[in-house]
């Protein structure tokens, strides 16, 4: 048989990463530009061409600050953290081997969750401080965490979920504790449990969105180590994988990926452990494809629900993550009655022990 | 490669290793062994003997206590992961992906030691894929779900992964565990092939002695040890047997001029 023979039989019939990369931003670019045309003043649209022309040559009038100003950054923030979610709900199912794995599983909303807590009731509240202090706060939990799944040497993953599920709840409780003693109303703390997208400081929001970026092209670029990971540890290695290495690059990465979004928008449910499960249904297991997938199809969830958050009614912003949860469960459901193959994830087959 | 020229010695070389789990008793107790490239090796012994262990202290994924690994005269410690995995391979049937892959993509990732961390995968790393593939009747599955494989399949698809990546070392977990006997023949054939065309070196751990008869060389590995090591003729011996595996459980015959162990399945005088 021949060469070329052989790579026709081999070849997937999925798309090339390539293409699904490029796909996922012409969707990014086609749903934002949707989103950036609805808000409560209709007639701004940005498919005014008069309106382009003037922001072209520097003349910003009121509709054109409202889109450049007011809407897109808020768009753009609202794409970087669905992205970061939902790759970072990506890499964690896959490092844990498990199906119910999300971005805040290791405990990074509860160490981040706790510092803004802290800071705010220390009396400073500038956003960039809070942004910041979420941001340590988050990925000092995530490393506390690994210390602790890692005594012993190796990183197992079932003490890795075991420990970040325990200090989950171990800091909600610390949470709860603060605010009920505090006694003082924290409006803006709640709001940032909860998530919403209208939170974060502009100083910060450029380098840790920059960033993000950075992470997720790093993230692609190890697909091949992740496609071996999820394999188990036992087979990784003997496919030349240094595991334990691999696994803690992996969780770095995601950390840092749930670190940003956390500390810019607070804690969005759902579309971290939504989007990967629904990339698989639609893209297969190779991480060159699902890497881009997750990442855009998270990006437009989020600009999406974020928009009609925007158009809630009587002026009051539902949360952000009830929208997501609202939007993307009967979407899912549909992919999970679609989907033709048994299933995608073998429950027999985790070494979560 | 200073050190491959100061130890000549082609093959694998063990010396007093030993290994336990964590604080636990020592599973393997000072193992002594040898397997010389184009030899068939067959592991034999009871439940929880430490054969699965042996393979995997072998490959380093167990980090061994005391004791010399060498593959063909380098140290185990000198190696990396990568390196040693595109010099041994290891079937194991243990685990497996979580989330659904096909047999074509699982297949490819047994190339993965030569493809470097990107995973560029070349026309050539696509031919030798087909060729372990065409070589374990795998082509009608390509498009199949390893989640919806039987046993058997997935089997076969870790033999071709493992095939695939063209080892000098091929160390098989209980390799006909799930196979009918139409491919436990094909993959005696098989073992057999890679060592004197290939000159493989291949070792298999196995339950079924009738199986064992057909190497080369078969280790009995009792507590920790290894108990006898010799070619089959005369490692299957009714006075071993009863040793490893408990007096009556297998009666011996001739077969071929070669002692056969068959199970014993009469029923027990003692109820």
């Amino acid at each position: 048989m021949s060469v070329s023979s052989h790579q026709k039989k081999l070849s997937s019939r999925a798309f090339s990463p390539a293409a699904v990369f490029f796909m996922g931003c012409v969707g990014i670019i086609v749903v934002g530009f949707f989103c950036l045309g609805w808000g409560d003043d209709r007639s701004v649209v940005p498919w005014d061409w008069k309106l382009l022309q003037g922001a072209w040559d520097g003349q910003f009038d009121k509709h054109a600050t409202i889109i450049f100003s007011i809407r897109l950054p808020r768009l753009i923030l609202g794409s970087l953290v669905g992205g970061c979610l939902a790759l970072s709900g990506l890499i964690f199912q896959g490092l844990l081997q498990n199906p119910l794995a999300d971005p805040f599983i290791l405990g990074v909303s509860g160490g981040a969750g706790l510092a803004a807590v802290v800071i705010q009731l220390m009396g400073l509240h500038d956003p960039l401080i809070l942004t910041a202090g979420a941001f340590i706060g988050g990925l000092g939990a995530v490393f506390f965490v690994e210390r602790l799944a890692g005594i012993g040497g190796g990183l197992d993953r079932g003490r890795l979920i075991l420990a970040g599920v325990v200090m989950n709840a171990f800091f909600g409780a610390l949470i709860a504790v603060a605010l009920v003693l505090s006694g003082q109303d924290l409006p803006r703390i709640f709001a940032w449990l909860m998530g919403s997208l209208n939170l974060p400081d502009p100083a910060l929001y450029r380098p840790l969105g920059i960033l993000s970026l950075i992470v997720m092209a790093c993230v692609w670029a190890m697909s091949h180590p992740l496609n071996l990971l999820a394999l188990g540890d036992l087979h990784a290695y003997h496919l030349g994988l240094n595991p334990d290495k691999a696994k803690r690059m992996a969780l770095f990465a995601a950390s840092l990926l749930t670190a940003i979004a956390v500390s810019l928008s607070g804690m969005i449910g759902f579309i971290g452990m939504f989007v990967p499960h629904a990339v698989r249904l639609l893209f297969g297991s190779d991480h060159s494809r699902l890497v881009p997938a997750a990442t855009c199809l998270g990006a437009m969830l989020l600009m999406t629900t974020d928009t009609i958050v925007r158009l809630s009614p009587g002026g009051v912003e539902l949360p952000v993550g009830t929208i997501t949860a609202l939007l993307g469960a009967p979407f899912f459901l549909w992919l999970l009655v679609r989907s033709s193959r048994a299933s995608w994830w073998n429950a027999s087959a985790g070494d979560i022990s | 490669m200073s050190v491959v020229d100061e130890h000549k010695e082609a093959g694998l070389i063990v010396e007093n290793v030993h290994f336990s789990f964590g604080d636990h008793a020592m599973l393997l107790n000072g193992i002594n062994m040898f397997l010389r490239p184009g030899e068939q090796l067959a592991l034999l012994g009871v439940n929880g003997s430490g054969k699965t262990s042996l393979l995997r202290v072998l490959t380093g994924f167990l980090k061994r206590r005391s004791g010399v690994i060498r593959w063909d005269g380098v140290d185990i410690d000198a190696i990396s992961t990568a390196q040693l995995a595109r010099r041994v391979a290891l079937v194991d049937m243990e685990g497996g992906p979580l989330f659904s892959m096909e047999v074509r993509e699982l297949l490819l990732l047994g190339r993965s030691p030569h493809t470097g961390i990107w995973g560029r995968f070349t026309p050539e790393d696509e031919c030798m894929v087909m060729e372990a593939a065409t070589c374990m009747n795998l082509l009608p599955l390509l498009d199949r779900l390893w989640q919806e494989l039987s046993r058997g399949e997935q089997q076969r698809v870790r033999l071709a992964m493992a095939l695939s990546s063209k080892p000098a070392f091929l160390l098989l977990d209980e390799p006909t565990s799930h196979l009918d006997p139409s491919y436990q023949r094909e993959l005696l054939r098989l073992c057999r092939d890679l060592a004197l065309n290939r000159g493989i070196g291949v070792m298999a751990v196995l339950h079924d002695v009738n199986l064992a008869r057909h190497f080369d060389r078969l280790l009995l590995l009792h507590e920790g040890r290894i108990l006898f090591d010799g070619p089959p003729a005369e490692v299957l011996e009714q006075s071993r047997l009863d040793k490893i595996y408990g007096t009556g459980v297998f009666s011996m015959h001739s077969w071929e001029g070669l002692p056969v162990g068959t199970l014993n399945v009469a029923p027990n005088p003692d109820l």
